[in-house]
């Protein structure tokens, strides 16, 4: 395995660790864990989402660790890892912007005009949204990471032979 | 390569970003962008790429991937620890403001909860209890330290997520200078 697909397989457990403990907040409360470790999971999260429980998936009567659309973002993240896994990954291409921006916009709308009170955004449009922009962001992301990773680890090897020269 | 500029300096601009990044996710009303899976970080990171970009000339070597990380990740050392400087100014100079509306919103939250009847009492009493700890120990300097450390776990990997995001949308096309020209 070549190093840049080593650095994905970890980039894609990282991912796949971030997502399972999504689902670890509701399941440790079920399960009855110690509050401290619940309150740790739900507080971390609480960083990175606003966790209201009308608009968060429930396992259970626990809500997950971070809103619909979150998770929707996050699971819709890791599918699209997994995909890209079987994909050449030494050639750091990545679709054009507008790709992007359409994946993006339905998101971005379906926030505002819920901001705006001119619609409600509901369960689904958040699921619908959120799995769309989720989606696509690893193509974006992910090429120009191990491109970088890359980059970072050939300038130090340099460096290294030159101090030894 | 010799004749080459270097690149820009990219301290100066992750000062301005992680700066902007840091009042963002201080202020009270407009922290609100964070709560979708960080985005004013995640625009802050884009927005320090193409800040960035901007400063690059002819003479100097493209803007690399790894630059862009590197990037995102000051940008987002720095947002965290603006955004606490901004907190600390915010409590000195106008008390728990941001405390008062956090506790107003969870307040309203339980409320339309518990109008809608969708969670029983028992987990709606759970909430309440959770919403009005979690607010109390986010004020005190034990939960101030620890959200300090969250901030700069969580700050510069999605700084770097948005500088990586800016990359892709923003590079230039690089010229092959060592083709030369057919006659």
């Amino acid at each position: 395995m070549d190093t840049s697909r080593r650095i994905y397989v970890f980039c894609l457990l990282a991912v796949a660790l971030w997502c399972s403990l999504i689902l670890l907040a509701p399941l440790s409360k079920l399960a009855g864990f110690p509050s401290a470790i619940t309150s740790v999971l739900y507080g971390s999260f609480a960083h990175v989402c606003h966790q209201f429980p009308d608009r968060t998936l429930f396992l259970g009567r626990e809500p997950l660790g971070v809103c619909a659309r979150c998770t929707a973002i996050y699971f819709s993240f890791l599918v699209s890892m997994v995909f890209l896994l079987f994909r050449n990954l030494q050639r750091g291409i990545v679709p054009p912007r507008w790709v992007l921006l359409i994946a993006a916009v339905p998101m971005a709308v379906d926030v505002a005009l819920s901001v705006a009170g001119i619609h409600t955004s509901t369960t689904e449009t958040r699921l619908v949204t959120g799995i769309l922009a989720g989606g696509v962001l690893p193509f974006y992301i992910l090429p120009p990471f191990l491109e970088a990773v890359r980059q970072l680890t050939v300038h130090r090897g340099d460096a290294v032979h030159e101090n030894q020269a | 390569m010799l004749f080459m500029k270097t690149k820009p300096d990219k301290l100066r601009v992750s000062l301005i970003c992680g700066t902007v990044i840091g009042a963002v996710w201080a202020i009270p009303g407009l922290n609100l962008i964070n709560c979708c899976c960080c985005a004013g970080v995640i625009l802050g990171g884009v927005l320090a790429v193409y800040l960035y970009q901007q400063e690059f000339t002819e003479e100097m070597q493209p803007m690399e991937s790894s630059d862009a990380v590197i990037l995102g990740i000051m940008t987002g050392g720095v947002a965290a620890v603006s955004a606490l400087v901004f907190n600390l100014l915010l409590m000195a100079l106008f008390g728990d403001v941001a405390g008062e509306m956090a506790r107003e919103l969870a307040g309203s939250l339980i409320e339309r909860l518990e109008e809608s009847g969708s969670l029983p009492s028992e987990a709606l009493d759970q909430l309440k209890e959770e919403f009005g700890r979690s607010v109390t120990q986010s004020r005190t300097f034990i939960g101030i330290l620890a959200d300090l450390f969250l901030n700069l776990i969580i700050n510069p990997l999605f700084a770097m997520l948005g500088a990586l995001i800016g990359f892709s949308m923003f590079k230039r096309k690089r010229i092959d200078n060592t083709q030369q020209p057919q006659a």
